[in-house]
């Protein structure tokens, strides 16, 4: 699964730490996902959808 | 714009840990060794009981501290902390019954079983940093 989680991080200027205390979540979690070696539970992705104000399928992008 | 210096709880749940572990650890060989040194000569059996509850004490006070980071931890790292301690409990296990073989039939010398948990968490903390936990 692919995401543009560091690009809406990015577009509003914060670092891992600000995502990660956000979100609840280390900043290791978030360096993870925004690298693409994890995939975020259902409830996490939703948590990250509403913080972010978008939909999950605008930041998560399934890749068969 | 955020610029806050704090770090979110599973975060600061870690680094707290951390702290406690050295002195927890280190209280454990300081006390370990005060007690062997002070055992021996009290005379009264309810004595040295009180002796040994100090290591005992350190000892549930970690495994406390373990279960208490693990718990504030969140979903990715639970699952990482899981899998390092189901391969460092594995690997302790294995290495204790490999020292038991001569340990029995050689006469080699015996492993303290008070070790094992204290060989855990330094076996533990090496397959967390080898494994990248500290990313």
């Amino acid at each position: 699964m692919r995401n543009t989680l560091r690009e809406q991080r990015e577009a509003r200027d914060w670092t891992q730490a600000d995502l990660a205390m956000h979100l609840g979540v280390s900043r290791q979690t978030v360096n993870a996902l925004e690298a693409g070696r994890y995939d975020p539970s259902l409830p996490l992705a939703f948590k990250i959808a509403l913080l972010l104000g978008k939909r999950i399928e605008e930041i998560f992008l399934y890749e068969a | 714009m955020i610029r806050e210096n704090k770090l979110s709880p599973p975060d600061a749940a870690m680094r707290r840990f951390l702290f406690v572990q050295f002195a927890v650890l280190g209280g454990f060989a300081g006390v370990m060794l005060a007690t062997n040194a002070v055992i021996p000569s009290a005379p009264m059996v309810w004595q040295r009981w009180l002796f040994a509850a100090g290591p005992v004490a350190l000892l549930l006070v970690w495994a406390w501290e373990f279960f208490r980071v693990i718990r504030a931890q969140d979903e990715m790292m639970q699952a990482m902390h899981l899998r390092t301690i189901a391969v460092a409990a594995g690997l302790v296990l294995l290495g204790a019954s490999l020292w038991g073989i001569p340990a029995r039939l050689l006469a080699a010398p015996e492993l303290p079983a008070f070790l094992l948990l204290p060989i855990f968490a330094v076996v533990y903390g090496v397959l967390w940093a080898a494994t990248g936990g500290r990313r």
